[in-house]
């Protein structure tokens, strides 16, 4: 897969910009770090990439074709079948066990729909907690698990739809010294099933993972 | 519908742990909105009654068809008339006795009386029934009795009659008992069969049934089945003095000697005045029971309203509390319709799950005990506090329980258009 961007901006009152004629080429298999000072626009890239907000002029082609999505609806199975997120916060749902979390996308997936693909989806659900290791967790909540554990389950979910696109904004960012490296070297050896990652952060570690750094400057 | 369930089903299995104050909330609402419906309905009536009472002229004499007939002609179209009807009033049958028991239940005084429950007062309960298989010699006395007893005055006058009740007094206990009944100048004693439900029986609580045999012998004593009088229901309480003149001119002149055994001095059966003895203490208390009843009317209401808010604001917080579960939702896929319809769902199964089931049974069980506790502390209860079965009450209470929540959720739906995965998530 191949995304790219040709002069991607957006503002919200015509006159200051938080994203300014960006133009960049992501490419499957590559890991690209996007990183600059605060306000400079990482998220908001990050946000209109994942179809989460809209841009403002500029022309997204994805495969040499020009994204044209209409409706939310749309753009909410966009997001499903390309995109998946991994938060910050992790963003988990107390209420539903680790297993429970990683199975939410796939309620919504063409392929998993009904009762007679329960076991499938249980046992997709299974594979990427055992991918990263938390498959022992499995019927664990959440604040039982520690912030590295917990954003583990938050990567598993994003790839429960086996997404090309991983957006991660700041994944590390509640996460000690050696949980960054086990997430950035997680989030790295997904790149090598051909996926791109895309990590926006502020932590110089990332640069250790990347294959491509895109440094964000203001004007 | 088919997708919104599955979708709850598989995604939020764990609803009922959503909000547990709140669920706790809905359930003692619904709980607290049908007991005060029924006890509204319950105190309305009684006070229906009461004001109904105050507006009667009784015209009492043994009952004959053609005096209906004749009062109905004459006032059934009078438009100060709201009714002209039959009423039973008693029997000319006493039953005293001198059972040791008795005696001690009624508090050491000389005379118990009850009186008989006819056909007419059983005839749509299952209790006739039993009537039918009684010998001549056999009485049915209530399953809780209230005992009617003449007390003495210091100047051994015997005064008014008063009501007097015991708790915990059962009928079953006088099963195999000889009670001595009296009618006219005979006597006969009878012996206690056994009891019947005066739950079944709201007219004549306090009553005994006699065999077939026996009522046909106390007819043939006494002349007459039973005493009836004719009811009648003025609109306006401030005509009650004008009409019951009117009446009991009409009746006077028209009404046969014979049957109302009067005199030249007019003097005899035939009595006219104001069913439950209403005077100046009634007249002032009228204005008591209308202010009663708007008041019981404006607490049922105001209950009503406040489980309804409580209900609706529970429902939204519960909601407005998963903004950023939504946001989540939103932002790995989930159509807005799909999070709605998982909403809908939700809304649905709490309302009967939580609300309806728990409160509605609960709330249902908690009336019965009460009443079954008011009953035993004193069975004159039985005529205000009847656990009834109130179909209107409890669709009331089932509307507002369903249709309140899903009001509520309606309008949090409409917020997850707005609600922004951007804002919430970043």
């Amino acid at each position: 897969m191949k995304i790219e961007i040709l002069n991607l901006s957006k503002t919200y009152n015509q006159k200051d910009y938080v994203l300014r004629d960006f133009s960049y080429t992501f490419e499957s298999g590559h890991f690209y770090a996007i990183m600059g000072p605060s306000g400079v626009g990482k998220s908001t890239l990050l946000h209109i990439l994942g179809l989460l907000d809209e841009k403002s002029s500029g022309e997204i082609r994805i495969d040499g074709q020009t994204l044209t999505v209409q409706g939310e609806e749309e753009r909410a199975d966009m997001r499903l079948l390309t995109f998946g997120f991994v938060f910050q916060e992790f963003f988990l749902n107390p209420k539903l066990t680790v297993l429970e979390n990683v199975m939410v996308p796939l309620h919504i997936h063409p392929e998993y729909q009904g009762k007679e693909n329960w076991d499938k989806k249980r046992k997709r659900a299974k594979e990427l907690l055992k991918q990263f290791q938390i498959d022992e967790y499995e019927n664990r909540y959440p604040n039982e698990l520690s912030g590295g554990e917990q954003q583990r389950v938050g990567i598993a979910r994003a790839l429960a739809n086996n997404p090309e696109v991983i957006l991660a904004d700041e994944p590390t960012g509640n996460l000690d010294e050696k949980n960054e490296e086990n997430i950035f070297s997680y989030l790295k050896a997904l790149t090598e099933e051909g996926k791109i990652v895309i990590v926006v952060s502020h932590n110089e570690t990332v640069k250790n993972y990347a294959d491509f750094i895109i440094t964000l400057r203001k004007e | 519908m088919k997708h919104s369930w599955y979708l709850y089903v598989e995604y939020d299995k764990k609803l009922r742990q959503k909000n547990k104050v709140a669920i706790a909330f809905m359930a003692v609402s619904v709980m607290i909105l049908l007991f005060t419906n029924i006890v509204f309905s319950n105190v309305s009536h009684l006070l229906e009654n009461l004001q109904q009472n105050c507006r009667t002229i009784m015209v009492q004499v043994p009952f004959k068809e053609k005096y209906l007939s004749m009062l109905k002609a004459e006032y059934a179209e009078n438009p100060d008339i709201e009714s002209v009807e039959e009423h039973w009033t008693g029997s000319p049958i006493h039953v005293e006795t001198a059972d040791p028991d008795i005696q001690k239940w009624a508090g050491g005084q000389y005379r118990v009386q009850f009186s008989e429950i006819t056909d007419a007062a059983a005839k749509n309960s299952r209790q006739i029934k039993k009537k039918a298989e009684l010998k001549e010699n056999e009485i049915l006395v209530p399953k809780y009795i209230t005992i009617y007893i003449q007390m003495k005055n210091p100047y051994d006058v015997p005064s008014a009659w008063d009501d007097y009740t015991r708790p915990n007094l059962k009928g079953e206990e006088l099963i195999g008992r000889t009670l001595q009944i009296s009618f006219g100048d005979e006597t006969a004693e009878l012996v206690v069969r056994g009891v019947y439900d005066n739950a079944e029986i709201t007219t004549a609580a306090d009553g005994i049934f006699l065999s077939e045999a026996m009522t046909h012998r106390v007819a043939q004593e006494t002349k007459t089945e039973s005493n009836f009088s004719y009811h009648i229901l003025i609109k306006d309480y401030e005509k009650m003095k004008i009409y019951q003149k009117e009446i009991s001119d009409f009746a006077f002149a028209h009404f046969d000697t014979e049957d109302t055994g009067m005199d030249d001095t007019g003097n005899g059966w035939l009595i006219v005045g104001p069913a439950y003895g209403v005077g100046e203490q009634r007249e002032a208390s009228l204005t008591f029971i209308n202010a009663a009843s708007v008041m019981a009317g404006i607490l049922a209401v105001v209950v009503m309203l406040w489980v309804g808010l409580g209900l609706f604001l529970s429902k939204v917080k519960m909601l407005n509390a998963r903004g950023r579960e939504f946001a989540l939702l939103k932002a790995i896929g989930y159509r807005e319709r799909q999070i709605r319809g998982i909403l809908r769902m939700e809304s649905i199964m709490l309302s009967a799950k939580v609300a309806a089931i728990s409160g509605i049974i609960v709330g249902s069980l908690l009336i019965v005990y009460v009443g079954i506790l008011l009953i035993w502390v004193n069975p004159l209860f039985y005529h205000v506090f009847m656990p009834r079965f109130q179909a209107g009450i409890l669709f009331l209470t089932v509307l507002i329980v369903f249709l309140v929540p899903l009001a509520a959720y309606e309008l949090s739906a409409r917020r997850i258009k707005s609600v922004s995965s951007i804002e919430i998530l970043r």
